[in-house]
C-alpha cells in the first residue's frame, strides 16, 4: 500500500491534488460505504412508541408470571425448598393429640399414649351411647 | 416392611372431617303453616253444660300449655347440653362447627319464641297447632340432636384415629430398631400393617357418617321426608359403629405389637446374658 501511495503522491505533487493517499488507495480495496447514512431526523416516532409499548408489555407479563410462580422451576434450589417448606407448614400443621412427644418412642411414652387413647375410647363409648339414645327417642304423647 | 408412614400422611390429610355439603338449615325449623293440618272437629266431643265446658276447655288448655312448656324446656336443655359438646369438638372444620352452633342457637331461640306464643294463646285450635309444631316442625329429638350427636361421635373418632396414627409411627420406629438389631419382626410388622388398614377404614366410616347426616333438614310434617331423614340417620349411626369397631381392632393391634416388642427385647437381653457368661 505504501508503494502505491508513493506512486500516487508523486503524481499528485505534479497535479496539486492534495487528498489523502491512503484514503484514495483504501477506496480501491475496501467495500464502498453507504453514501447516505440514516440520521435521527429520518426515523418514525411511531416506531419508537411501538417498541416501547412492546417492551413494557413484556415486562408486565413477566411480572405476572413471576407472581404466579411460573419461574419457580428456575429458582435456586435452596430458596425453592424454603418456600415450599414454609408453605407446607402453613397449610398442614400436624397436631399431636398424644400426651407425649411425637418422637418419643420409649416404653413409658407408649404406655402413656395407650392410656390416653383408652380414655378417649371410653368417651367415644359415651358419645355412641348418647347417639343411640337420641335415635331411639320416642315422641311424648301430647295433651290433645 | 410396608411403611405406616404412608397411612399417617394420608390420615393427616383427612384429619379434619369435612361434610360434603355444609348444613343450610338456619331458620328452616320454623313452620308457620302447621295449623293447616290441624283437625278442627275434636272440640265437639266435650259433653258438658255451656258454663262447665268453658271451664274444662280452659283447664285443658292450661294443661296443654304446661305440658308443651315442659317439652320445650326439655328440648332446650338438650340443645344447651349439645352445644357444650359441640364446643369440645376439634376435628371437624370450623365452618361445620359454626353451622352446628348456628342451628342449635336458632332452634333454642325459636323454641323460646314458641313458648311465649303458646303461653299467650287463647284459641284452642291455635294452641293445638302450636303444640303440634313442637314435635313436627322443630324435630329437635328426631333430627337436630341425633345429627349433632353423630357429628360429635365422628369428631371423637377422628381424634382417636389421629392419636393412634401418631402412636403407630412410634411403634414403627421401634420395630425398625428391632429389625436393625437382628430381630425377626415379620409377625409384628404384619400387625402394624393391619393397624394402619383399620385406621384408614375407620376414617372412611367416620367421614361417611358426617357426609350422610350433615345436610339433613327438618321434615316439617312431611312424612316421606321424615322417613328419609330417619333412614339417613340410621345409616350414619351404622357408619359410626363400624368406625368404632375399627378403632377397637386397631387398639388391640397396639397391644399385640407392644407385647411382641417386649418379647423381642426380653429375648435380646437373655441372649446378651448368655454371651457374657
Amino acid at each position: 500500500m505504501e508503494d502505491e501511495c508513493e506512486k500516487v503522491w508523486s503524481l499528485r505533487r505534479k497535479t496539486g491534488y492534495t487528498n489523502s493517499c491512503y484514503y484514495t488507495v483504501a477506496k480501491k480495496i475496501m467495500p464502498p460505504v453507504n453514501p447516505n447514512p440514516p440520521t435521527s431526523s429520518s426515523r418514525s416516532p411511531m416506531k419508537g412508541i411501538i417498541i416501547a409499548a412492546v417492551v413494557a408489555g413484556l415486562l408486565l407479563l413477566g411480572g405476572l408470571l413471576w407472581m404466579m410462580g411460573v419461574f419457580n422451576q428456575f429458582m435456586p434450589k435452596e430458596a425453592m425448598q424454603t418456600a415450599t417448606t414454609t408453605q407446607q407448614q402453613q397449610v398442614q400443621q400436624p397436631t399431636n393429640d398424644l400426651p407425649t412427644a411425637s418422637n418419643d418412642a420409649s416404653d413409658s411414652a407408649i404406655a402413656q399414649d395407650s392410656a390416653a387413647i383408652d380414655a378417649e375410647m371410653g368417651s367415644l363409648s359415651s358419645d355412641s351411647a348418647s347417639m343411640d339414645q337420641s335415635l331411639n327417642d320416642q315422641p311424648v304423647s301430647q295433651e290433645y | 416392611m410396608k411403611s405406616l408412614y404412608f397411612y399417617v400422611r394420608m390420615l393427616l390429610a383427612f384429619s379434619l372431617l369435612t361434610p360434603a355439603f355444609v348444613m343450610a338449615q338456619v331458620g328452616a325449623g320454623v313452620n308457620a303453616g302447621a295449623s293447616a293440618t290441624v283437625n278442627t272437629t275434636n272440640t265437639a266431643q266435650v259433653r258438658t253444660t255451656a258454663g262447665a265446658s268453658t271451664t274444662v276447655s280452659t283447664a285443658v288448655m292450661a294443661r296443654a300449655k304446661a305440658k308443651a312448656g315442659q317439652e320445650i324446656e326439655r328440648r332446650t336443655k338438650a340443645l344447651s347440653d349439645l352445644k357444650a359438646r359441640v364446643a369440645g369438638m376439634n376435628k371437624v372444620t370450623g365452618e361445620f362447627k359454626t353451622n352446628l352452633n348456628t342451628n342449635i342457637d336458632t332452634q333454642i331461640q325459636a323454641l323460646g319464641a314458641l313458648k311465649t306464643k303458646i303461653d299467650a294463646d287463647t284459641e284452642g285450635e291455635v294452641l293445638r297447632a302450636d303444640v303440634v309444631s313442637v314435635t313436627q316442625s322443630y324435630r329437635i329429638y328426631a333430627l337436630i340432636i341425633p345429627q349433632a350427636r353423630i357429628a360429635a361421635a365422628a369428631d371423637r373418632e377422628a381424634k382417636i384415629i389421629n392419636m393412634m396414627a401418631t402412636l403407630g409411627a412410634k411403634l414403627q420406629a421401634r420395630i425398625e430398631a428391632a429389625q436393625t438389631a437382628g430381630a425377626d419382626i415379620t409377625v409384628i410388622s404384619a400387625v402394624l400393617v393391619d393397624m394402619g388398614a383399620k385406621l384408614q377404614s375407620a376414617q372412611v366410616h367416620a367421614q361417611a357418617a358426617v357426609n350422610g347426616s350433615a345436610t339433613l333438614t327438618p321434615d316439617n310434617g312431611d312424612a316421606a321426608k321424615m322417613a328419609s331423614n330417619a333412614a339417613a340417620l340410621k345409616t350414619a349411626q351404622a357408619e359410626i359403629k363400624a368406625a368404632h369397631q375399627d378403632v377397637l381392632a386397631a387398639r388391640k393391634n397396639v397391644d399385640t405389637i407392644v407385647k411382641g416388642l417386649g418379647t423381642i427385647s426380653a429375648g435380646a437381653s437373655a441372649s446378651g446374658t448368655v454371651q457374657t457368661q
